[in-house]
Parts: C-alpha cells; sequence; structure tokens
C-alpha cells in the first residue's frame, strides 16, 4: 500500500493514470505524445505505476500495451470506507463533483 | 491457424485487471470454479459449469442468470477463458458476448490473478459498465480469501 500512496503522490503519475483511465491500453510512445516531459522521465514514471500495481503491460505482436488496474484503489477505498453507507458516499461525491463542475 | 493466432497476439484487450491474494493457486482456482465461492463475491450468484471446452457457464442469482457464456478454454489451476453474455441488463440482452480469461499464477506466497476482459462488440453497452464492475468484485474476492469475508454489498 505504500507503493500506491508513493506512486499516487505526483501529479505527473497521477496525469498518466489520467491519460489511461480516458484511453486504456496505451504503448509508451503514445503516451509520449501526450506529456510534456521526456520519454526518459515518463519510463521512470511508468516502472513506478507498475511496481505499485496501479499500471499493468501487456503484450500483443511487438507492441507493449499499458493499462490502468485500478484493483489497488479499490483495495485502499474499502479498506476505509466499507463501513459507511456507500449510498451516502456517493451522494457526497456526486454532489462535490457537480459543485465543483458548477 | 497459425494466421489466427497472429490476429490474436496483434488485437489488443480493452480491459486488464490484475491482484496479488495471500493464498495459494489452488485456493484462487476454486474461488473462480466452486459456487459457494462465488456466491460470497459475485453478486450473490452461484457460479455452475461442468468445466469441460464448450460446455455452458452461468452465474445463477435468486434472480435468474446474471450471466451466461460457454467454456472457451481451460487449464486447471492455471488459465479459464469464456465466453460473457451479460442478462442482468436488458439493454444488453441482444449483444453478442465478449471474452472473459482468469489467469493464476504462483508467485511465493502470493497468487496473481490476472482478469483480462476483451473481445466487445462496437457500441458494446456491457463495454460501458464493465469499469464499474471488476475492480469491486476482485477485490471483494481478494478479501475474501484473505480475511474470510468478502466485502459487504452497498445496500
Amino acid at each position: 500500500m505504500d507503493l500506491v500512496f508513493k506512486a499516487l503522490a505526483d501529479p505527473r503519475r497521477r496525469s498518466v493514470l489520467d491519460r489511461l483511465y480516458a484511453e486504456d491500453g496505451q504503448t509508451l510512445q503514445q503516451l509520449c505524445a501526450l506529456v510534456p516531459y521526456s520519454r526518459q522521465a515518463l519510463s521512470k514514471h511508468l516502472a513506478q505505476l507498475q511496481k505499485a500495481g496501479l499500471v499493468v503491460s501487456h503484450f500483443a505482436g511487438r507492441e507493449k500495451f499499458h493499462y490502468l488496474n485500478p484493483v489497488p484503489i479499490q483495495g485502499i477505498a474499502t479498506r476505509w470506507l466499507q463501513k459507511f453507507d456507500d449510498r451516502q458516499l456517493i451522494a457526497v461525491a456526486a454532489l462535490k463533483q457537480s459543485l465543483e463542475d458548477a | 491457424m497459425a494466421k489466427q493466432e497472429t490476429i490474436e497476439q496483434t488485437q489488443k484487450p480493452e480491459f486488464i485487471y490484475e491482484t496479488y491474494i495471500r493464498a495459494s493457486a489452488e485456493k484462487v482456482w476454486e474461488a473462480l470454479t466452486d459456487p459457494e465461492f462465488t456466491r460470497q463475491y459475485f453478486h450473490a450468484t452461484a457460479i455452475e459449469s461442468t468445466w469441460q471446452v464448450g460446455a455452458p457457464v452461468r452465474y445463477e442469482g435468486e434472480n435468474g442468470t446474471a450471466v451466461d457464456g460457454e467454456v472457451l478454454e481451460i487449464v486447471p489451476g492455471e488459465k479459464l477463458s469464456i465466453s460473457w453474455h451479460v442478462l442482468y441488463d436488458e439493454q444488453a440482452l441482444s449483444e453478442e458476448p465478449s471474452r472473459v480469461t482468469f489467469s493464476i499464477e504462483a508467485l511465493n506466497e502470493q497468487t496473481k490473478l490476472r482478469i483480462v476482459h476483451d473481445r466487445f462488440p462496437s457500441g458494446s453497452v456491457v463495454f460501458e459498465s464493465i469499469s464499474q464492475g471488476w475492480p469491486w468484485i476482485i477485490a471483494s474476492l481478494k478479501s475474501l480469501l484473505e480475511t474470510g469475508t468478502a466485502l459487504p454489498v452497498a445496500a
């Protein structure tokens, strides 16, 4: 779990997860075109995300595709949230979203 | 056949989920294929099949079958691939099935479980709802095997 929090602490790594959330299964090259820093830096961030289990990869042909794996985040959420009523949490999250979007 | 394999290898799956579970590979396999286990973490449905290639697979719930499909590939204890036809959502009834593949790998004290969900028909209704479903199911399965209790279902 430490690895997950460490990986999520960096806004650049969170933005990589955002890119994969928007479109899952991207190559290093595809992701590189979407971020404002070097391929080398991106490789390092991806490696940390993979170590934390937040990104998993899949080889198809000669290409390596990266996928968002939200299971560790679900694990964190349920660790501290499961004793509360999910409906209330969803309502609060929806309210926050609507206020922020307004 | 060789040609089909080439297509297979170059197609990229839509969703991949992975988790490490502190349980033996045998236990994880049992959790995937035993109705007493699935009932506890898979929307209270019992999985039923004779586990031969081509045999039907069903997740049976109190309100009827939630998912049906057939066994596409099975390597006991390692890999299970099934077609996935959703019945719990009326809009998905007429949709062509997708495919779900469970892979299990023993690693020291832990077992790696990978779930690949792919081959969605274009414009799939199921595709839209999948990202809400699997992470919770997998977290619940992990909790069940590690602590003996699945996650409570939202009221």
